[in-house]
């Protein structure tokens, strides 16, 4: 097993090294002079040129690959055109409330998306199932900022329970801090939330007609035995995996919500590097998402070894 | 004694042939919508939309760009149907015309991510070390959230809807590629294949015959995945403003403008949103319909 | 003494997209305390349909089941679902055809063989442990204590259905129910199988329903046969009687079908019974095996022929049975 453990997280580096590569490559593969097109059509040549020698394009390429693969190993994340700090800075700042978001998100996706799941599945064909297999498409169907508009209309507008924008970070109190997150968080879960409900009842669909479930009812178990204790676990691995591949959704998700409700994160950050052409601060948010979900990719896939003794041995 | 007897014409007494109630066509018609009623529902859906698209000069608009400072943000009128944004603006035919950018951005993605997705996959599936070093890349492209690919994608060049296409094309190809790849790998494996290899079929003939054909259905379900999405990225980025052009008038654009004074005039925003929204949910229920009808083993799950 | 277990008329049918289809067409037959009855039948002759009815494992939403199945004077076909699962596991015990399957993947062997103790008796989960530990030691396990532990892959074919029967037979039961157990293993570990059966048997004092379609196990297990063909019965009677006076067609068909190390290469070709056992949606009037009949005449197609006494205790359903003269 632990031979198995090794393997996968050797063929970490070279992944991200891609993604790296990737990311840095995007400049150069657009036609175009990309020192112009970050400067922007209203700029001088002299701001042009300014910029090229900013962020090194009169190099050449795999020498400022290299350069800069060497600075990331270093931490450093360049600096932002704009902005003149350091990216990693930047980030920093307004790390908390997209983490917050990010996390929460997730929480309430997953608690109401598997059980909604099991339930689809236990009675399958029953109303309830087709309700909730045609609300999943629908929610599936929905933009992120059409669910935002949609939720931030109902509960903040209309009903005024719940803030609709801003954000309020935990050390000024528990209560405003989850009121500002909530509609942002279901909003970003909502589609993540079907996919997952789908998955979970194919799953759970798949499991129960299985064998050794017919053996469990043989042995006399009753439906909430057989339901946690034989289906969810052996369900649980594609749905384990779904939850995984999913945050990738959530991530380039949060851009949009934290858009519709104006809350100062990393995708704020993004936004405004997006309106000011600030390539290096996009680059730098990419791979600290990047190298986040290959990270928690590699936490799931190792998970499995614990789950499921077929691997192990 | 023994004897051998043969079964005499048996049992069914003979039926008077019942004259159908209705023309044969139709009744087909309404077996094929009740069996699959999503395709239907979808494909419905996509053909309203697409009419929309076609026919938008002629819906009764005007020009989508056609500013007016006298008359900003009215509500709906008669001569405005939907009112007025917020540069006066005829919300009505910016709506109608954003359908074309919908339906078009859709369809090239889907067609470009196929045929790019075919060849990749191809290409891995053709040797070992082809399959590690593209296997290699594209877990490289997935490992970066497709959203933030695309942002970074079009904040690395010029805005146009060419660009916008290229960038989803790109985020969507890995995903196809995997899929296709992977009915490659199961293809070389299956006897029939190796049975023409020994046949001496040559491998133009292979492909032709035996491959293409097991290609399509799972293409054409990835195609409409990927039509969903692509409608979706476009849409996202258009609102945060790294999309379509604010000049042509996308249902993302149309909202992002809307954006400031949403509370006051929701109708700015929900309108472009329900035109989103119903026809997303058209390409997922001809996807999900497709996906069903193709592959039975999946819809005796599903 | 009431029988162990009574089954009456049951009537299995399933719906589908081409409409009812009825598996399982009015069988009858009795368990006796102690008895070993073996159902022997091919493919498509509803006798696994008619095992799984037994404990009501049937999926109920698409399966429709009518008769009576009495277990000791009780009737299960009404029995509310609570009642059921007391009976499961408990007073009737189950074995399948695919011990791999079978078993949770995921859950070490101990813990499953302990759930079904723990599912029917009030005990400690150490307590229950100890037990299953003594059971895998009962039906053969060499170095139980280890294989407790383990999961059912690190098993082999025979070790599982070892532990299947060590599940079935945890509480005890009067009954046991074993549906084609020995197919899918070995030859040679099918006949360890049968043995430890055997053994149980004689140990326990436990009635066994064995599903086969091996005329070998059946002659090793068996004390009483019924053969089953396209869901009805069409034979009943005693093993040795059976093997010797053979009364159905169909039955003498598949005793001599069976090949024998005596035969050598000039005897020619083996005997099949010619044809192919009809699928449920293509019953028709008259006797299901008629076409496939060498002794078929006009009024086998007819009218299905009833089950009748050929000798004591042996039944069958022909109207050309040996020791009945041609009409």
């Amino acid at each position: 097993m632990i031979y198995y453990m090794f393997r996968r997280i050797l063929m970490l580096p070279p992944v991200m090294l891609i993604v790296a590569f990737i990311v840095f490559g995007l400049l150069y593969v657009t036609p175009g002079d990309p020192a112009a097109m970050i400067a922007g059509d209203q700029a001088t040549p002299e701001e042009v040129e300014r910029i090229r020698i900013a962020m090194g394009l009169d190099q050449p390429f795999y020498l400022r690959f290299g350069f800069w693969i060497w600075q990331l190993a270093r931490g450093d994340l360049g600096t932002s055109i704009f902005a003149n700090q350091p990216v990693a800075q930047m980030i920093g700042q307004r790390i908390g409330p997209t983490f917050s978001l990010l996390t929460l998100s997730l929480i309430i996706s997953v608690a109401i998306a598997v059980p909604v799941g099991i339930v689809a599945a236990w009675r399958k064909g029953h109303a309830i199932d087709r309700i909730i297999t045609a609300l999943t498409v629908l929610a599936f169907s929905l933009p992120v900022f059409v669910v935002g508009y949609l939720l931030a209309f109902s509960f903040s507008t209309s009903l005024g329970w719940l803030p609709a924008q801003g954000y309020v970070p935990l050390s000024e109190g528990f209560g405003p801090y989850i009121s500002h997150l909530i509609l942002p968080s279901v909003t970003l879960g909502v589609s993540y939330a079907a996919v997952l409900a789908r998955t979970t009842r194919a799953s759970m669909l798949d499991v129960l007609t299985q064998d050794y479930v017919r053996t469990a009812i043989a042995k006399g178990a009753g439906p909430r035995v057989i339901l946690y204790k034989h289906a969810l676990r052996n369900a649980c691995v594609p749905i384990v995996t779904v939850v995984s591949i999913g945050i990738a959704t959530l991530m380039g998700g949060s851009v949009i919500t934290e858009s519709v409700f104006s809350i100062p994160g990393i995708g704020r950050l993004t936004l405004d590097a997006i309106l000011h052409r600030d390539y290096p601060v996009i680059q730098g948010v990419v791979l600290l998402f990047s190298a986040s979900y290959v990270a928690i990719n590699l936490i799931t896939d190792l998970a499995y070894t614990v789950v499921d003794p077929r691997i192990r041995y | 004694m023994n004897h051998q007897a043969s079964p005499p014409c048996v049992a069914t007494p003979l039926r008077a042939v019942e004259l159908p109630s209705r023309p044969l066509v139709i009744r087909k018609v309404l077996k094929f919508i009740k069996r699959h009623p999503q395709i239907v529902a979808g494909a419905s859906i996509l053909l309203v939309v697409a009419l929309i698209a076609v026919f938008a000069p002629v819906l009764g608009t005007v020009d989508p760009r056609a500013l007016s400072v006298t008359k900003r943000l009215r509500p709906p009128s008669a001569e405005f149907w939907f009112g007025t944004d917020a540069l006066g603006r005829d919300l009505y035919s910016r709506v109608v015309y954003g359908a074309r950018i919908s339906v078009s951005v859709s369809i090239s993605c889907a067609f470009l991510s196929c045929l790019g997705g075919t060849i990749v996959g191809m290409i891995s599936a053709s040797g070992r070390w082809a399959d590690s070093a593209v296997m290699r890349v594209m877990d490289g492209f997935m490992s970066i959230p497709s959203m933030l690919l695309a942002i970074a994608l079009m904040a690395a060049t010029r805005g146009s809807i060419g660009t916008v296409i290229i960038a989803i094309t790109v985020v969507e190809i890995p995903r196809v590629a995997r899929v296709i790849r992977g009915v490659m790998l199961a293809l070389r494996e299956m006897p029939f294949v190796e049975a023409a290899i020994a046949a001496g079929s040559t491998t133009p003939k292979i492909i032709i015959r035996h491959l293409v054909p097991a290609v399509i259905s799972p293409l054409t379900v990835q195609a409409t995945y990927v039509a969903s999405a692509a409608i979706i990225i476009e849409a996202s980025l258009s609102f945060i403003g790294a999309g379509t052009p604010p000049t042509i008038p996308s249902w993302g654009n149309i909202m992002a403008d809307g954006k400031a004074l949403w509370q006051v005039k929701p109708q700015l925003v929900f309108i472009p949103a329900a035109f989103l929204g119903l026809t997303i949910l058209g390409v997922n229920l001809l996807g999900d319909g497709l996906r069903d009808a193709l592959d039975p083993r999946m819809a005796e799950r599903s | 003494m009431t029988a162990v277990l009574e089954v009456q008329n049951l009537e299995v049918s399933f719906a589908s997209a081409a409409g009812s289809i009825r598996a399982v067409r009015g069988v009858s037959f009795v368990v006796e305390h102690a008895e070993t009855l073996a159902i022997v039948g091919e493919s498509g002759s509803g006798k696994s349909v008619t095992a799984l009815s037994l404990m009501r494992l049937h999926n109920a939403e698409r399966t429709t089941v009518s008769g009576s199945i009495k277990f000791k004077g009780t009737e299960l076909l009404d029995a509310p679902e609570t009642q059921m699962r007391s009976v499961r596991g408990n007073a009737i015990g189950m074995i399948f055809q695919e011990p791999m399957s079978s078993l949770n993947p995921l859950m070490k062997v101990g813990d499953q063989i302990a759930e079904a103790i723990l599912l029917h008796q009030d005990m400690s989960g150490s307590e229950a442990r100890r037990r299953a530990l003594k059971l895998l030691i009962q039906v053969g396990i060499a170095d139980a204590e280890r294989r407790m532990r383990e999961y059912p892959h690190q098993l082999s074919g025979g070790m599982r259905q070892r532990v299947m029967i060590a599940m079935a037979m945890a509480c005890d039961p009067e009954i046991l129910i074993a549906d084609e157990p020995t197919t899918a293993l070995d030859v040679t570990v099918q006949a360890q199988i049968l043995d430890l059966m055997r053994e149980l048997k004689t140990r326990t004092g436990s009635s066994i329903v064995i599903i086969t379609h091996d005329l070998g196990v059946v002659s090793e297990l068996a004390d009483r046969v019924v053969i089953m063909y396209a869901g009805t019965k069409v034979e009943e009677g005693l093993t040795e009687e059976i093997f010797s006076h053979p009364a159905h067609p169909y039955t003498l068909g598949l005793l001599t079908a069976i090949p024998s190390l005596d035969r050598s290469r000039h005897d020619g070709p083996l005997t099949e019974i010619p044809g192919h056992v009809p699928s449920p949606s293509q019953i028709r009037a008259g006797c299901s095996f008629a076409a496939r009949c060498n002794r078929s005449s006009s009024i086998c197609f007819e009218s299905e022929p009833k089950l009748e006494a050929v000798a004591p205790g042996h039944l069958a359903a022909c109207h050309h049975k040996r020791g009945k003269p041609f009409p």
